[in-house]
């Protein structure tokens, strides 16, 4: 029974950082693109929200992500008589929570990347005809997807790594809000020390491997580009 | 097919204010300084840059018209656009290049096969186009332009990177293309060698404004000596090759126009086919001016003409203009001889050059 939680909050990390960064690239590749193009004072309020979490404690966040959510705020009222249920201590919260936590790790790298792409090769594209979203599918993807694969990464890697904000708006529901960090959290309270050197360990190790693929690639692609460039 | 601007652009330091209306048979070359607003000018035309204001039309289509707030955008024109960089996309190979222009055009007069062939780059197709050199670069970049069949070609000094020999390759190239296809270009370079050997006609930029426009000889023979490092004061002119002298490795030349008379103009340039023309340069100082009709003198090419102007070039140097059947010649002589041979506007003089003074790039 005991074993069966620990992985029930492994399933509930992986969906939960697996949804938050499919989420973060569908919002998160517009918002970086205009982030990139953008070249009024609105940008520099822009970015220093989304660099936000960066800096916020996510107590904090997760404090004032608990007042939204409640059923007695507008948000939190209108999600509770739209799906009867409610927004605090749910999936959806907390997924709504890491979204917004995670958001600069996604959007920073890919704005970079836009950044130092340039309009170039999308100009030589619309010259050929193509259109703007073409020029975006065929041209820019490709060329920044590096970049694309590092945004996901630490997203998803950031999202399994979230405790703060979690704690706050989820609380610690089996298979809906208990996550991994969560679960090690409670043992470590509980005096259950093995089961915690067992998920700390899985833990790190997972990150390890994760940051160490993301560099991986990274470096790959490196190398792709100076070999290119010296021949 | 014409292209009529009346537009105008202002940056902080720099004012750009142009309205032509041109006429796009031939080539269209415009020559100016960097940051005389070449570029600009021309990114304007293609819709790569919003910022300007005022009207563009090619043929009966409106591009722009600011006051209606229309503006139609550079994906739609049907212009094309060689890139000084050319601009390839390093994340496909030159075939892949080639597909992206073809695989988003309407209709498909050309083949890439046909393209490949006509700009000779048959062996670089599965390259990667950041192992190409300069030069194939561009080739790549011209073919895939001309992979979209766009109505109107604009050319961004296409050959500043490349070197001497990349260079004549290419004008030849262009030209070929040229007319082939039967495109219209506008051929932006500060440099007056390509302009020369390509342009038709010519629209001068100085400073944000167009400032001279006419047929290239005229504007070349225009330009005074300081618009550019490369260049010294010369007589622009196109010659047909009449008849090659073998045996001396001499090659008979006339004015292209026929309606201008006959002349007979000896060069040592490279025999050409007969009745092709070749754009060629004299230099005002490979020139000399006589009273009298020279004999038996080893100079080979004699010409009458009459003085149209006498310019002091400065202390010990003049330029005096000298019309040879409409054409002007440019000569270069010391004001000693002028005032020795009493020269004046409207005297009916010779002028002499050898044949090794008819040069081409």
């Amino acid at each position: 029974m005991e074993n069966y939680n620990e992985w029930l909050a492994l399933a509930t990390t992986l969906k939960l950082a697996a949804i938050t960064t499919i989420i973060l690239l569908i919002i998160g590749t517009p918002l970086a693109w205009y982030l990139s193009k953008i070249k009024s004072r609105f940008k520099v309020l822009l970015e220093a929200l989304v660099a936000l979490p960066l800096v916020l404690p996510p107590t904090v966040l997760g404090f004032y992500l608990l007042i939204l959510f409640s059923p007695t705020s507008m948000p939190g009222k209108f999600f509770q008589d739209v799906t009867g249920s409610s927004l605090a201590f749910s999936f959806t919260g907390i997924l709504i929570g890491s979204v917004i936590y995670s958001l600069p790790f996604v959007v920073q790298p890919l704005q970079k990347a836009f950044e130092q792409l340039g309009d170039n090769l999308s100009e030589a594209g619309s010259m050929l005809g193509a259109k703007g979203l073409d020029r975006f599918f065929n041209i820019t993807v490709p060329m920044t997807k590096a970049s694309f694969l590092t945004a996901a990464s630490l997203g998803f890697a950031h999202t399994v790594g979230e405790f703060g904000v979690v704690l706050m708006i989820g609380g610690n529901i089996p298979g809906e809000t208990r996550v991994l960090s969560i679960a090690l959290f409670d043992h470590v309270e509980a005096l259950n020390y093995s089961t915690a050197h067992w998920l700390a360990a899985s833990l790190l190790v997972a990150s390890v491997a994760m940051l160490a693929l993301i560099y991986l690639l990274n470096f790959q692609s490196e190398k792709k580009v100076k070999a290119r460039g010296i021949i | 097919m014409s292209l009529k601007f009346n537009i105008e652009l202002s940056y902080p330091n720099f004012t750009l204010d142009c309205q032509h209306d041109l006429n796009l048979d031939g080539i269209t070359g415009i020559l100016g300084h960097s940051g005389s607003g070449k570029t600009s000018l021309l990114r304007i035309i293609a819709g790569l840059n919003r910022h300007a204001t005022g009207s563009i039309s090619l043929k009966d289509t409106d591009l722009q018209d600011s006051a209606n707030k229309h503006f139609i955008k550079p994906e739609l024109r049907d212009i094309g656009f060689v890139f000084q960089d050319a601009r390839l996309f390093p994340h496909l190979n030159v075939l892949g290049n080639l597909e992206f222009a073809a695989k988003r055009c309407p209709s498909s007069t050309l083949t890439i096969d046909e393209v490949i062939e006509l700009t000779q780059i048959k062996h670089l197709a599965v390259q990667h186009v950041e192992l190409l050199s300069a030069g194939e670069k561009q080739r790549v970049a011209l073919a895939r332009a001309l992979l979209a069949e766009p109505k109107l070609l604009l050319l961004d000094e296409p050959l500043s990177a490349l070197d001497n020999k990349a260079r004549s390759a290419m004008v030849n190239l262009l030209r070929t293309i040229h007319q082939r296809l039967n495109l219209p270009m506008i051929y932006v370079s500060h440099s007056i060698i390509e302009i020369q050997q390509l342009a038709d006609e010519v629209l001068v930029m100085e400073n944000g404004k167009i400032v001279q426009h006419g047929h290239v000889h005229q504007v070349i023979n225009n330009l005074n000596a300081n618009i550019s490092d490369e260049f010294s004061t010369q007589t622009s002119l196109t010659l047909k090759v009449k008849q090659h002298l073998i045996n001396f490795g001499l090659t008979q030349l006339d004015f292209e126009a026929p309606s201008s008379g006959q002349v007979n103009l000896y060069s040592n340039l490279q025999p050409q086919a007969l009745n092709s023309s070749l754009r060629c340069y004299i230099l005002a100082s490979d020139i000399s001016i006589s009273r009298e009709e020279p004999a038996m003198s080893s100079i080979m090419n004699s010409l009458a003409g009459k003085i149209t102007d006498i310019t002091r070039l400065n202390k010990n140097a003049a330029l005096v203009k000298v019309d040879i059947l409409n054409h002007i010649f440019s000569v270069n002589i010391t004001r000693y001889s002028v005032e020795r041979l009493r020269l004046a506007k409207d005297d009916n003089v010779f002028i002499q050059f050898k044949a090794s003074a008819i040069r081409s790039y």
